[in-house]
């Protein structure tokens, strides 16, 4: 699915929170918790009286709400408790209403203590001035919120030739905060700054030798002094390793491994992996005399390990490599040039795929495939928004060198990469479009699912994974002409109502020795805007920290049981076809229990029927809201000047407001739109001979509820010669039209275009059809045969 | 060139020169002169060639005087050359011979060799026709050398192209532009002579050389060039001199040297021109003459090549005596020597109270805080000035305000790098001038950038010039303080500068590329493609990366041919980035440039005072290009430092005093500034959207704030390269925002405000009074002051009232508006 269609997808489910759940959280704070601890944390947003229970990505166990409080404001607070294994990094929550489930938000499991910025306790408190800087004890992660035009300083005591390590979290909680720091001395003057660090998206991370002992301020403000009340922050200060890479970046799960941190001058280091690690995970690192780690991503892989060997700059010196592989390398000066052998067969083809940003290095990266004799064969940078990836199929045997550089030529301890090379071979990619949901007992909700086939074309099974007996996926499966499907997960009533995480899992069988495996990626997005404006314009560009969510929460799907819904619904015409500038109706057949009071409202979303920043809605759905049961409730779709023909999913939810919660339940239909005619040969296909006046019925195919005339002005052709136009009146379906076949035509079919044109509602409309003339050779010819 | 060392040695060249005529007055009086000189001092012609003599008369202070017209001649074979008594010689036969001029009792002479070649008859299309048409002025921008022609008779603007030339001229409209048989009768002649309609005028009589030159070629057949010669140097004679005070007329003699060893008097072809001056003309032969004392500068364009002639005339004023504050530093002696040799009068120094404003708006763009003036207006401290200027610099508010003078010249604008980049370029630039970086340093930083514009603010100018050819344009203007942007369509018409100079120095960036959107967001990354040439256009001919001819590639395998270019900023072939550099910091404080306007240097626009731009250039460069020494070396001056309420009255003979620096421009303040100082004289912040409270106007990081106040002002939006944005003339708009505007108003009413709190501490009202001037005026009032503000304390009743119109009414005075 093109990126950009799946983006608006995604923000359509988003906006369209009403399907899956009211609540929205706007923010989190402290957006940190503490690892064996329990934190008291304020989630402020709309609609989240009716909380009952926290969803996060983590498991239960690790990281659980020991208690939920509802404030007189309407907010919750929550008393989180981390388990002291937690692991350290940023994950993603939700809230649970009886509603349905809020939008995610993201949070960070720390180890180090906390403290609050003061001028959120208490009034006149205002560190907004150097003079006012709120006095903190290191180490200390600092928890905060930039708004609008703020600054906040903080004040602490370094000693003469002290390391200090520094970390701010704030881009990194998918808000728009972008950080900047500057210490400054007891006189208040410059002593260094720090925007970014690539990798950390707009955070930083680093450390600084004090030259004198003394009184210092840490400024921190937005780089454009932009804010939010939701905007908040954690700024670590303390002893703790400064490294956000680590070689090698992929290892095998489980075992004892030894890394080794450029950024670290006392590299390298042995490690054990946690046990449970599976894709990628934050590694949390701490060494001996420190006051708090750090985390970084690494990936568990069943791929090998290839390091590279320096020195490598040149081809007689490179790096030779085995496919497969996962190639660590590590660009430590500018305009260092990796190169690699590989040795590779005739014919034989090979993927390869750079990551760097990913695991948070700055190298902004280049590949290129040189032969034995340096000759240039393939050479790619980014591939859209991410790292260089291509595939490379050798002309002969022999050595081939892969040439890894970075772009702008820089070069560091950070430029670390990671080449993943793979024989080609089929691949399967799955995709959800939401990330949560909450379904009633004996209900279901619509599950959009798409599909990415590479290299095969036959059908892909779906699966759950972590449901609970009585969840189940149906109309799953994917034939193989097909990429997206609309599943149903369906809860049954035995299901207790609560929270679960559940994960799509999809196979294929590429070969007959080749089974394929993948688990459905969602992305939730943590902001109502995802962006201020695209590069191109468009309104919903993702920035870089919410395309990067961490995998915990983006390869899973919180689901939300809730006790039964009094009422059902179901589109009884789930394929609709709307004629462009008029109406049509569909159905909808109602059930309620007999105590529903309650009206139901339908709203109906998606493809045009939306607002985007650039013109309101093309299609406008009226559903008529019911009280009680009714079979064949009719909708319906009007069509607006402008509207595209295509097809597109409809979403209709249905909305019940109970006395103690709200019931949404959500269906899907195909909208079609077509134009209202589209004139072509009554039947699929006329015969005739040469010489042979045809008789042929001519069509208008109108889409009811058009009537009108219809003009065509039919394709010219010197053997089958028509009138330059005709006219279908309004009111009759067809008319008749006489073709004298010419006797010097040759056999064949002959297709010709049908244009026609209308007046339809007060448009001008022109559609198009074909009329089919298969000539057959002429009975002499036939019985030469 | 401006190797450190040889500098030195011109300064002190010059100062000694300069300061010659004060310490040997009497014989400045000498009317005689000390020895004659023809020029050229030795002649080779071919037989039949002619050339003028130039006899220069020179006296004992170093001036001179053009005795040509006045000499007798004689030959000392006539057979050989002859000479008329305009000194022009005439080559007969080859050999050798000797010319010599007498003049009162004086005599020159000049050894001329003839060749046995005879001089051709015929002239050459491409170096006599095509300079003969522009002289005439046909192949001027607005006659037949606009892009369009004029009449159907299409030129190249100034000749740049004589192919083209001799196409239009010889071979359009069948030929009948020329006539051959009757060359008298050629349309070209005819309507050059007006002899018929010509909508362009008369352009040359019978006599003029161009009209005989073109006669000739016609006559014979109007040939195309037989074989390319390129003019490889325009000599003029004299190049720089200081006429005699007897002598205020001097003929010009321009001199060709061709690439195939020739050499020709073209003073009849060659055009002169004169640079705005009042008080000197030069004719269409080169003959310069001057009403009264001035320097001028002379335009000499012959082809492509364009040198100029500066002369200096004294019209002695018998009554003229220099007085001049002390000389505080080496600027003092050399701008007071040239205000001496000009006979101008500078002003006095100015008192501590006109120096401390001055100091503070200029060094920091701030005014003084009322206790800020007190403490230095009360200090005993000899050297008071000299430690505030170094206090001043000290402060994050310089670095603040000297970003901004860059900023505005950048075009870091929102739309061209977003708001983030416009706040992460304003924060690189800060920490520029509060390090005191090198900007040698800084420039080769920003030339060599690379990288993503949200960690590298640097590589912003690639967004900004995001093509090779503007990012030339930007480099040169913004570095060297040279235009080029008029040779990207043809050679430069005022300097000698071509149109493949332009490419060339575009070539530097020919492998800059940039990626859009790595963080899905605002940034932009810049990198260096493998291979990418400019080329010249025609031609398609790829060019390998020079400046200004000199070829700073040094790596040809390097892709990023930029750091040649940076390499050559500080090299001695770069005669502009130090002195265009300085000649900038020397405006910003001054208000003036030395060469003005301050990025339009070039040999047409000389400095006012070129010993003064190598002493600071100098100074830079020995101070390893930073800027604080020279700002703390300007601000420490005598000449920063004099009196802008002297009135000074200059003589009758004296030159025009507004390039000299004899008093400090009064100028309006910036509308930050403006903005600024109405916060501090009433100690209420002002409110800028989207910045922290305690932000200034000058802090500002974009340009185009949404801000009333500032945009009445005209503070620029960043969208032009250079420091021509802000109006200096007051408007109408401006008056009603200081009288009228509410947000100022608020600011003097407000309870919290300076006013207030004196009102509250129940000050007297002396007090107060003092303390409103020196919060606002940075000075105490005088006794008369003092009187009409009781008065009208009287007469209102209301203290507090009383005391904000007081306030309102000194922020709308001059004094408080102007910087002077």
């Amino acid at each position: 699915m093109p990126l950009r269609v799946f983006l608006a997808c995604v923000v359509l489910s988003l906006g369209c929170s009403r399907c899956y759940g009211q609540a929205f959280i706007e923010g989190v704070f402290p957006p940190v918790v503490e690892r064996g601890a329990t934190t008291r944390v304020e989630l402020v947003g709309n609609e989240l009286e009716t909380t009952h229970s926290l969803w996060t990505s983590l498991p239960a166990k690790v990281v659980k709400a020991a208690r939920l409080i509802k404030d007189k404001e309407g907010n919750v607070l929550a008393d989180i408790e981390v388990s002291s294994d937690a692991p350290l990094g940023i994950y993603g929550l939700r809230l649970a209403t009886k509603d349905g489930l809020s939008n995610v938000h993201l949070f960070a499991i720390d180890d180090l203590p906390t403290t609050n910025e003061r001028e959120l306790e208490l009034e006149d408190a205002s560190n907004n001035r150097l003079a006012d800087a709120q006095p903190i004890e290191l180490p200390r992660s600092i928890v905060g919120v930039c708004r609008m035009s703020d600054i906040d300083h903080f004040s602490f005591q370094a000693d003469k030739g002290q390391l200090l390590s520094f970390e701010v979290v704030a881009s990194r909680l998918g808000k728009g905060f972008d950080p900047v720091l500057t210490i400054l001395d007891d006189s208040g003057r410059y002593v260094m700054d720090r925007d970014n660090d690539v990798g950390l998206f707009f955070d930083s991370r680093f450390q600084f030798r004090f030259k004198k002992a003394g009184r210092y301020t840490i400024r921190l403000h937005d780089a454009r002094y932009q804010g939010s009340d939701h905007w908040g922050y954690m700024l670590r200060i303390g002893r703790f390793p400064i490294a956000r890479v680590a070689i090698p970046s992929t290892l095998p799960a489980g075992n004892n491994v030894t890394l080794s941190f450029p950024q670290l001058p006392d590299s390298p280091t042995a490690v054990q992996l946690p046990k449970t690690a599976v894709g990628t995970f934050f590694f949390d690192f701490r060494r001996p005399g420190d006051d708090a780690s750090s985390w970084l991503p690494l990936t568990v892989s069943n791929l090998p390990n290839s390091m590279e060997s320096e020195p490598n700059d040149k081809l007689p010196q490179a790096t030779t490599t085995t496919v497969p592989a996962n190639v660590h390398g590590h660009l430590g000066s500018a305009n260092d040039w990796d190169w690699y052998q590989l040795d590779l067969k005739k014919g034989q083809a090979i993927s390869l795929r750079a990551a760097t940003r990913e695991m948070g290095s700055p190298a902004d990266v280049e590949l290129a495939i040189y032969d034995a004799s340096e000759k240039l064969l393939k050479q790619v940078d980014d591939v859209g928004f991410e790292d260089a990836r291509f595939e490379f199929s050798a002309p002969e045997d022999g050595p081939y060198y892969l040439v890894v550089r970075d772009v702008v030529q820089h070069g560091g301890p950070a430029y670390v990469y990671r080449i993943e090379i793979r024989e080609l071979q089929a691949e399967l990619q799955l995709t959800s479009e939401i990330g949560r949901m909450a379904v009633p007992q004996d209900n279901w909700q619509p599950l959009p699912i798409s599909v990415k086939r590479q290299r095969f074309s036959g059908p892909v099974e779906l699966a759950l994974l972590g449901a609970p007996e009585g969840m189940t996926l149906e109309l799953g499966n994917l034939p193989a002409d097909k990429n997206t499907t609309v599943s149903r997960l369906h809860v049954r009533s035995s299901v207790p109502a609560g929270l679960y995480t559940i994960q799509v899992t999809a196979s294929a069988q590429a070969s007959p020795e080749l089974t394929l495996t993948a688990v459905a990626t969602t992305h939730p997005l943590v902001d109502k805007v995802p962006t201020g404006r695209g590069p191109h314009g468009e309104p919903f560009e993702l920035r870089e920290d919410q395309r990067r969510l961490p995998q915990s929460l983006t390869n899973r799907i919180a689901v939300l049981v809730t006790p039964p819904s009094p009422y059902n619904f179901e589109i009884a015409t789930p394929e609709v076809a709307l004629p462009r500038y008029l109406s049509t109706e569909f159905q909808l057949n109602v059930t309620s229990d007999d105590g529903l009071q309650q009206p139901i409202v339908f709203e109906a979303r998606g493809g045009e029927l939306e607002w985007d920043n650039l013109r309101e809605p093309r299609v406008i759905a009226t559903i008529p809201e019911v009280t009680g049961s009714q079979i064949g409730l009719i909708a319906t779709l009007r069509s607006k000047v402008n509207t595209a023909t295509l097809q597109q999913r409809v979403t209709v939810t249905a909305t019940a407001q109970l006395p103690d919660r709200v019931v949404h339940l959500t269906r899907t239909l195909q909208l079609t739109i077509q134009e209202a005619f589209r004139p072509a040969g009554a039947e699929d296909k006329y015969e005739a001979v040469p010489g042979e006046v045809l008789t042929v019925r001519v069509d208008a195919h109108r889409l009811a509820p058009f009537g009108g005339e219809v003009r065509i002005a039919p394709q010219q052709h010197e053997q089958l010669p028509m009138p330059m136009s005709i006219v279908i009146p309004e009111g009759q379906s067809s008319v008749e039209i006489k073709i004298p076949v010419a006797a010097d035509i040759k056999p064949g079919s002959y297709s010709l275009t049908m244009t026609g044109s209308a007046r339809v509602a007060k448009f001008n409309e022109q559609a198009a059809g074909k009329l089919v003339i298969e000539i057959k050779p002429p009975a002499a010819d036939k019985e030469a045969q | 060139m401006f190797h450190r060392n040889s500098i030195n040695h011109l300064l002190l060249l010059s100062v000694a020169l300069l300061l010659a005529p004060q310490l040997c007055g009497a014989d400045r009086e000498s009317t005689q002169p000390v020895r004659l000189e023809l020029a050229p001092l030795a002649l080779q012609l071919q037989r039949g060639q002619s050339h003028r003599l130039l006899l220069t008369a020179f006296y004992k202070d170093g001036s001179s005087a053009d005795w040509t017209a006045a000499a007798s001649y004689q030959t000392s074979h006539a057979e050989l050359i002859t000479v008329n008594a305009a000194g022009i010689v005439q080559a007969q036969a080859a050999g050798t011979a000797t010319v010599t001029a007498q003049a009162n009792e004086l005599e020159a002479t000049v050894d001329i060799s003839i060749l046995e070649t005879a001089f051709p008859v015929v002239p050459d299309f491409d170096t006599h026709i095509v300079a003969a048409l522009s002289r005439a002025g046909c192949s001027q921008g607005a006659c037949h050398g606009s892009p369009q022609g004029k009449g159907g008779f299409l030129l190249s603007l100034r000749g740049f192209q004589p192919p083209l030339d001799f196409k239009s001229l010889a071979r359009e409209e069948m030929g009948r532009r020329l006539n051959p048989l009757d060359p008298e009768n050629s349309l070209i002649l005819l309507k050059g002579t007006s002899r018929i309609a010509h909508q362009g005028g008369k352009r040359f009589t019978h006599k003029d050389e161009d009209y005989q030159v073109l006669h000739r070629w016609i006559g014979a057949g109007h040939p195309a060039s037989s074989h390319v010669r390129t003019l490889e140097q325009l000599e003029l004679i004299p190049s720089v001199a200081e006429l005699h005070r007897s002598a205020p007329q001097q003929q010009l003699l321009a001199r060709a040297h061709f690439s195939d060893g020739s050499v020709e008097d073209v003073t009849g072809l060659a055009v002169f021109e004169m640079a705005d001056n009042a008080a000197a003309t030069v004719s269409d032969d080169g003959q310069v003459s001057f009403s009264n004392t001035a320097e001028a500068a002379v335009l000499v364009r012959f082809l492509d090549r364009i040198e100029t002639v500066r002369l200096t005339y004294i019209n002695r004023d018998e009554d003229f005596k220099f007085a001049s504050p002390r000389a505080h530093n080496p600027i003092d002696e050399l701008v007071f020597a040239r205000q001496a040799q000009l006979q101008l009068k500078p002003a006095g120094l100015a008192t501590d109270e006109i120096f401390l404003r001055r100091v503070y708006l200029d060094a920091i763009g701030a005014i003084p805080t009322p206790a800020e003036a007190r403490a230095f207006l009360d200090s005993d401290d000899p050297d008071k000035r000299t430690r505030l200027i170094s206090e001043l610099l000290e402060r994050e508010e310089y670095a603040r305000f000297w970003a901004l003078k860059w900023a505005d010249v950048m075009r870091a604008n929102r739309e061209a790098v977003s708001l983030r980049g416009v706040h992460s370029f304003h924060r690189f630039l800060i920490r520029i001038f509060a390090d005191d970086q090198p900007l040698d340093q800084v420039a080769a930083r920003i030339l060599t950038s690379r990288g993503n514009t949200i960690h590298y603010p640097e590589a912003n100018f690639y967004r900004i010039a995001r093509t090779p050819t503007d990012a030339a344009e930007s480099f040169s203007q913004l570095f060297l303080g040279v235009r080029i942007q008029c040779a990207k369509c043809h050679n430069h018409p005022y300097e000698s500068i071509s149109q493949r100079n332009y490419y060339e120095l575009s070539a530097h960036f020919s492998r800059v590329r940039l990626k859009g959107i790595r963080f899905g967001l605002d940034d932009e990354v810049v990198f260096l493609a493998q291979d990418g040439d400019v080329t010249m256009p025609g031609t398609e001919e790829p060019l390998t990366p020079a400046a200004f001819g000199v070829v700073t590639a040094t790596d040809s395998q390097s892709p990023d041919r930029r750091s040649g270019l940076a390499n050559w900023l500080t090299t001695d072939e770069n005669q502009f980035f130090a002195r265009s550099t300085v000649n900038r910091i020397w405006y910003h404080l001054m208000g003036q440039g030395i060469v003005e306007p301050i990025d339009d240097f070039r040999r047409s626009n000389p400095p006012s005072n070129p010993e003064l731009l190598d002493l600071l250039a100098s100074r830079f460069i020995e101070e390893g290009y930073r800027v604080r020494p020279v700002v703390e070396m300007i601000l420490n001056s005598s000449t920063y430092q004099l009196s802008s309420r002297d009135t000074v009255v200059q003589g009758e003979r004296a030159a025009d005093a507004s390039r000299y620096f004899v008093a400090p421009i009064v100028r309006l303040l910036t509308a930050e500034q403006i903005l600024d100082a109405i916060s501090t004289a009433t100690g209420i912040p002002e409110v800028f959207e989207g910045y922290p409270l305690g932000t200034t106007a000058v802090g500002l990081a974009e340009g185009n704030v949404n801000h009333k106040f500032l945009k009445a002002f005209t503070r620029p939006i960043r969208d032009v390269a250079c420091d021509c944005a802000r109006d200096t003339d007051p408007t109408l708009n401006q008056v009603i925002h200081l009288l009228n505007n509410p947000s100022i108003l608020d600011k003097i009413d407000a309870p919290d405000s300076r006013l207030g709190q004196w009102l509250t501490q129940g000050l007297a009202d002396s007090e107060v009074i003092e303390n409103v001037y020196l919060a606002t005026l940075s000075r105490r009032p005088t006794r008369q002051e003092y009187r009409i503000a009781h008065k009208h304390f009287k007469a209102v009743g209301d203290r507090a009232a009383a005391m904000r119109d007081l306030q309102h009414a000194l922020l709308n005075a001059n004094e408080f508006l102007l910087r002077h």
